[in-house]
């Protein structure tokens, strides 16, 4: 077996002891020794963690704006205004961590937007909703404006 | 002063820390390395693996304690599916972390005292025991539960008529 495929092998047969095993190489500097392919693997998904974290919270975000705007339930406004309040602080709290994923977020409106419409469709029953994203493209206003989901604003 | 200015990054963005950590491995320059900041990232990958254990052996008590002792028939269904997907879970966390199955029996208790304060709060009128009834095997072998529990219902049963 070589050398390579040693290193990479705990990695397989045992994460959390191939992750323990990292731990120690870094600590002591034995650089030759880390199964880096992995490990820069393991590093970047931490990002894409990141990433899938923050469509989820805009694809929630985006379904209480189309709920707010579009279905007519207002008893249930309150609710939904509370919770797109609450899912824009969680948001902020992301990109806290991260300011570059602002550049991110602004790339995932589309595609988010057409992911909420198609669960809205299939809860609500509701089909007239528009088909382009109909909220501001401003960031900074989704984020912080409490009714930005209002496309008369 | 690197080692300042690659430690703030980390602060400042983290996913441009990642970025940058990347860089530096893939070209082997080691010696630029935010190196105490990767060493706990790396831990947090650990860290969550047994989180996620946790969380999903909090759940399969709870759905195991409110199938065996809340005596809601039309639930049955839905909680058997839950209990289904939290042993799939475990198995899967298991299988990629065999060394967590000692984890798995150090914090056992614990998940079913937490498991058995959450149901507590959800059915107060419902008598659950204070020590843990499920054998290790519910673990493994869930899909026998629902019989099972069924068959020892209706003995105790028996025994109390």
């Amino acid at each position: 077996m070589s050398n390579n495929q040693q290193k990479t092998t705990l990695y397989h047969e045992d994460y959390v002891r191939w992750v323990q095993q990292t731990i120690d190489l870094l600590k002591s500097r034995n650089f030759d020794e880390l199964d880096l392919d992995n490990l820069i693997n393991e590093v970047a998904y931490l990002a894409q963690e990141d990433k899938d974290e923050l469509q989820d919270q805009l694809i929630i975000l985006l379904e209480l704006a189309i709920k707010r705007q579009y279905i007519k339930q207002p008893d249930d406004y309150k609710t939904w205004e509370l919770a797109i309040n609450r899912t824009q602080k969680y948001i902020k709290r992301i990109l806290k961590d991260s300011p570059s994923l602002k550049y991110y977020l602004i790339e995932l409106l589309a595609s988010s937007y057409e992911t909420a419409c198609s669960s809205i469709k299939i809860t609500y029953n509701q089909t007239n909703l528009p088909d382009i994203y109909p909220f501001s493209t401003d960031i900074e206003q989704v984020l912080n404006n409490k009714k930005f989901w209002n496309i008369s604003l | 002063m690197t080692i300042t200015k690659v430690t703030t990054l980390y602060n400042e963005d983290f996913v441009s820390w990642i970025a940058q950590t990347i860089d530096l491995l893939k070209s082997r320059n080691f010696d630029e390395l935010d190196l105490d900041n990767l060493i706990d990232e790396v831990t947090y990958l650990a860290k969550k693996n047994e989180r996620e254990l946790e969380s999903r052996l909090i759940t399969l008590f709870e759905h195991a304690l409110k199938r065996r002792y809340v005596n809601l028939p039309d639930c049955y269904r839905g909680w058997e599916i839950t209990i289904n997907n939290s042993q799939k879970e475990l198995k899967r966390i298991l299988k990629k972390s065999p060394s967590l199955k000692n984890y798995l029996m150090e914090i056992k208790d614990d998940c079913y005292q937490e498991a058995l304060d959450n149901i507590r709060q959800e059915y107060n009128d419902t008598n659950l025991p204070q020590i843990n009834p499920f054998t290790d095997d519910l673990l493994n072998n869930i899909a026998n539960i629902a019989g099972d529990l069924d068959e020892q219902q209706s003995t105790e049963n028996n025994s109390l008529s």
